[in-house]
């Protein structure tokens, strides 16, 4: 986690990793640069995860990486260099913490040099609003940094909201400022997905994204998210709200217009519109704000459909046809539910 | 292969899909200095471009152009007396089913429609075409509203107009400067 080393266990994990081929390392350094033909955006695991890899960690693992669209072996990489998946002794790890003030199987900043990534104290009630990224994933009413099953979703949140999976290597260099530790968390990715480095690659490629998606939910977010998927390919064209092109707050308009509710024109409008809510209380269908090319902050000029927490389907530009993809935390406003306007 | 720019379409289709006296159709760059497709003004020599495929023929844009204005008059036009009921009807047979159904929320809100509200008669001075699709045309109109007791004013509305199989409806009607460059 930012502003602190990996615990014992991955320093060893370190020292095992020397004495892998140099180009397994180089090459998976590079994955966010590569090209993947397939896309299999959860891949199996390798026999290595299996057995490596504790049976309950493995499971949230996958879990998080389902339902936050990063490939689980990048968290088990992340999960292995910082406690060794839990098995780790050394301090921080099950109690108190390291001498940077990271926390927990997944090396949360708690205080210390580290700073407070998490969010008000170690451990605290789910109803607690701390503003950190610590969250209940496994719904027990308690945000617990050293519980694994409210470590590893929270991970996989902060490399979302730090523009994973379009820039995974941004994400995990925003988890620990270094690179080497980005190459090492790679590396035993690759190592822990069946497929190898190919299947890191082709899991974190932008062709995974639209297949990241998932089924369209039910109701009104199902009928905006049908709508706008329908015009995916169409052009951006300023002014234009369909049906032969669109710009970002005409789709976004015309979409909630075919689940018959009515919105305003223009995205800053949009903004001011829909009731606000907070990235943990996002759901497919709420309108994502930005910053844009017209706009500001506070009165922002581009807007998009979540699909879920940083995927979105927009109209992006003048020469970009509307598409899913992901969205990181640069220029962004943030979230409305314009279904819930004036609540 | 020398192809004929999308802007000399629409240079050429305002040569020659002038018709009714409400709806002079010159060749616009737009309502908005953020529009970045700017449609250039010199006329086009007729052999530079001999056979460009137009997405929507002149008879075709001549319809929907004199369509959007009889909808933009009618969509500002607050005659004394008139029910939200009695605007929407008059609407209706020129917008899609699914305008409608936006009009018929927007007439069943009574706050857009105050007692004694000043009635107003507009007419459209100007139609001019913004962009070409197949089966679509975006056209701006400029209305000129006369309110009882105050000078005359203009607004610009963009207009959606789509084809099917009953002819030209408007499908979508918003200001012309509304929109975002992303």
């Amino acid at each position: 986690m930012t502003g602190h080393g990996a615990v014992r266990a991955g320093l060893a994990a370190a020292a095992a990793l020397l004495v892998l081929p140099v180009l397994l390392i180089a090459a998976a350094a590079r994955i966010a640069t590569q090209e993947a033909a397939a896309c299999t955006a959860q891949p199996a695991p390798a026999p290595l995860a299996l057995a490596a890899i504790p049976a309950r960690y493995l499971a949230l693992y996958q879990q998080a990486g389902q339902e936050y669209g990063i490939a689980w072996e990048i968290l088990a990489g992340i999960g292995t260099v910082e406690s060794d998946n839990g098995q780790s002794d050394a301090p921080g790890a099950h109690s108190g913490a390291n001498s940077a003030g990271a926390a927990g199987p997944m090396q949360f900043g708690i205080g210390g040099a580290a700073g407070n990534t998490w969010g008000g104290t170690p451990v605290h009630p789910a109803s607690e609003q701390t503003g950190g990224y610590g969250i209940d994933g496994d719904h027990d009413g308690v945000v617990d940094v050293y519980d694994p099953g409210d470590a590893i979703p929270s991970a996989a949140r902060y490399l979302v909201l730090h523009g994973a999976p379009g820039d995974m290597q941004a994400a995990l260099l925003a988890y620990n400022h270094s690179e080497a530790y980005v190459t090492l968390v790679l590396a035993w990715a690759a190592r822990y997905a069946a497929g190898g480095v190919q299947a890191v690659a082709a899991a974190t490629s932008p062709a995974c994204t639209p297949a990241a998606a998932g089924p369209l939910p039910a109701g009104i977010a199902g009928k905006v998210l049908a709508y706008a998927e329908a015009q995916i390919g169409k052009p951006y064209q300023w002014g234009a709200t369909g049906p032969a092109a669109f710009d970002c707050s005409g789709l976004v308009m015309m979409a909630y217009r075919a689940a018959g509710i009515d919105i305003p024109r223009t995205s800053q409008a949009q903004w001011a519109y829909g009731r606000q809510i907070p990235a943990s209380q996002l759901r497919p269908g709420d309108l994502v704000f930005f910053a844009g090319a017209d706009g500001t902050i506070t009165a922002p000029g581009h807007v998009g459909i979540v699909l879920r927490l940083g995927i979105m389907i927009d109209a992006p530009t003048t020469g970009q046809d509307i598409q899913i993809q992901p969205y990181g935390p640069a220029g962004l406003t943030g979230y409305t539910d314009p279904a819930a306007a004036g609540t | 292969m020398t192809t004929c720019p999308r802007a000399a379409v629409l240079a050429m289709l305002a040569a020659t899909a002038i018709g009714c006296a409400a709806c002079a159709i010159p060749a616009t760059s737009g309502g908005t200095p953020a529009r970045r497709d700017a449609v250039s003004h010199r006329p086009l020599a007729a052999a530079a471009c001999p056979a460009v495929p137009l997405p929507v023929s002149p008879p075709g844009l001549r319809a929907a152009a004199a369509l959007a204005a009889r909808f933009a008059a009618a969509y500002l036009t607050r005659p004394p007396g008139q029910s939200p009921a009695g605007w929407l009807a008059r609407l209706a047979p020129m917008v899609t089913s699914q305008l409608y159904a936006v009009l018929a929320r927007t007439a069943a809100t009574p706050a857009l429609w105050p007692r004694g509200q000043p009635y107003a008669t507009a007419a459209a001075a100007a139609v001019r075409v913004r962009d070409l699709a197949a089966g679509s045309v975006i056209l701006s109109v400029a209305v000129r509203v006369r309110q009882a007791g105050a000078r005359a004013t203009t607004t610009t509305l963009a207009l959606t107009v789509v084809s099917g199989a009953g002819g030209w409806a408007v499908y979508d009607v918003e200001p012309a400067t509304a929109g975002n460059t992303g």
